[in-house]
């Protein structure tokens, strides 16, 4: 297979409105190896939602070329499943931690290994008995995130959609989302996160693509996360001055 | 739950039952509000009146399919990502989500019916039969109901519900209290609305068949039967339009 597992080119998405078709994608590109992290990063409104929901075989594009693991994005979705956390998660009123984590393992994976994936979810999630067994609903938001992420993670799918995997959540759950991204990335994963911080985009990043009014603007490569800063970023992609990275007059 | 309990169950850490359980679960405050109603009902009417009765039942029969249904964002939308985004077939995944559903919604409705005719025995009925009977017309009721709202919300991104209540309504208005109107099923427009529109006369003719007040006979049931299977093969239409076409996992 080739390195790349998601090809995207010249995407072009709108949505229906009243009386006329709202432009979300003006010919995206994007691309996603194989066992690297790749940031989306753009203003509110750039379309990174919209990309992700055609790489999800959600959506359909009105025209581009798109492929995931070399098959159409809803085929490749139903043979192998994908890891997918949206920006607004929300989980089935009335069902705990461990009703949703049993149902995603009853979904994701083959008949003889669901009892084991559902053990490791819990093992994942991280939560005490008592949050585990609470009303989801009634659950912070951050621990709701948690639950999605480990739902989303039982089976261990090839190809991770992340969408502003870090909102809500505190140090430490940042930290072990960190974990999970990059050990989904040693284990072969293509991983894809979109994300207006920075800051996390400095730590995670391989390859960072720029999408600004539907359209993709740049893409980088970062050697091996070496050390580059959220605020250096910040300057190479927005163009930002450093008066105003550092916060001083100018 | 040990791997001992997991086999026993066909393999599923959350078995059908315990699926149907959380539907019911996570429409706890709706249910709450119809087990509120018929207590009203039961404490205001008493026992004598059986027409009272009966119409707090036909009030359960359609509120209880009603808040089981599925809206939009459930079948498709955002609150289904959870589990569209897994190795799963978007089309027959929604079809079982609905035969759950159609399931909690046929129990729900025989144990709240159950549990009024056993009340109004208790407040002084004196016979047992004709309330008896209504339980099955009662659950056709439902199930024609929750056919009706999942054909609906497969196409309706809003509002699917107080579509549903529409047509029960005009179904009510355009057919009447009567019984047996063999010009309806003439022409264009009365056609249609057989087809559309709650089958209020199917349903009486059934009951009134099984109570012993019209002879008996088989084609009310099928009409209606008939009747729900066109509604959820709208449904399923609607489902593989929305896959079709790409408007899944968004609301």
């Amino acid at each position: 297979m080739d390195e790349h597992l998601v090809s995207a080119q010249n995407l072009v998405a709108s949505y229906p409105r009243l009386f006329r078709r709202q432009r979300a994608l003006r010919g995206a590109t994007l691309m996603a190896r194989i066992g690297e992290i790749t940031v989306v990063v753009g203003p509110n409104g750039a379309g990174k939602t919209t990309l992700f929901r055609i790489l999800l075989g959600f959506m359909r594009a009105d025209s581009g070329h798109c492929l995931v693991g070399g098959l159409a994005p809803p085929d490749y979705r139903r043979r192998h499943g994908v890891a997918y956390v949206p920006e607004f998660p929300r989980l089935p009123r009335g069902w705990t931690g461990r009703d949703v984590l049993g149902r995603g393992a009853d979904l994701a994976v083959a008949r003889e290994r669901r009892r084991e994936a559902f053990v490791q979810s819990l093992r994942r999630v991280a939560l005490d008995d008592q949050t585990l067994s609470k009303d989801v609903r009634k659950c912070s938001h951050g621990t709701q995130r948690r639950l999605w992420l480990a739902c989303a993670l039982i089976g261990d799918p090839a190809f991770l959609v992340l969408d502003e995997p870090f909102s809500g959540l505190d140090p430490p759950a940042r930290a072990a989302l960190r974990q999970e991204m990059f050990a989904a990335r040693a284990r072969g994963a293509a991983v894809l996160v979109a994300t207006h911080d920075l800051g996390e985009t400095a730590r995670l990043a391989d390859r960072i693509v720029l999408l600004e009014h539907g359209r993709t603007e740049s893409a980088k490569t970062l050697a091996g996360n070496d050390g580059v800063s959220g605020e250096r970023l910040e300057k190479e992609l927005f163009g930002a001055n450093d008066d105003a990275i550092s916060g001083s007059p100018s | 739950m040990s791997s001992r309990a997991i086999l026993r169950l066909g393999g599923r850490v959350i078995p059908l039952h315990k699926r149907i359980s959380l539907l019911v679960r996570s429409r706890t405050k709706g249910l709450g509000g119809v087990v509120a109603f018929m207590m009203l009902m039961a404490l205001t009417v008493g026992g004598n009146d059986f027409v009272f009765w009966t119409a707090g039942m036909a009030v359960a029969y359609i509120a209880i399919p009603l808040i089981l249904a599925a809206d939009h964002t459930e079948l498709t939308g955002s609150d289904a990502a959870l589990w569209l985004h897994k190795p799963v077939h978007e089309v027959p995944y929604v079809l079982a989500r609905f035969a759950e559903t159609l399931a909690a919604t046929v129990g729900l409705a025989l144990l709240f019916g159950t549990a009024w005719v056993v009340s109004g025995l208790a407040l002084g009925w004196e016979t047992v039969r004709s309330p008896v009977l209504t339980l099955p017309v009662g659950a056709l009721a439902s199930v024609a109901i929750v056919s009706m709202a999942f054909g609906t919300a497969a196409w309706l991104p809003r509002g699917s519900r107080a579509a549903v209540v529409g047509l029960i309504v005009l179904g009510h208005v355009v057919f009447g209290p009567e019984i047996s109107q063999p010009e309806l099923v003439r022409g264009g427009p009365v056609l249609l609305a057989r087809l559309v529109l709650f089958p209020v006369p199917d349903i009486l003719r059934f009951g009134l068949g099984l109570t012993g007040d019209l002879p008996f006979r088989i084609q009310p049931l099928l009409a209606m039967l008939a009747y729900s299977l066109g509604w959820i093969a709208v449904g399923t239409l609607g489902i593989w339009r929305s896959v079709a076409t790409g408007r899944i996992g968004y609301s």
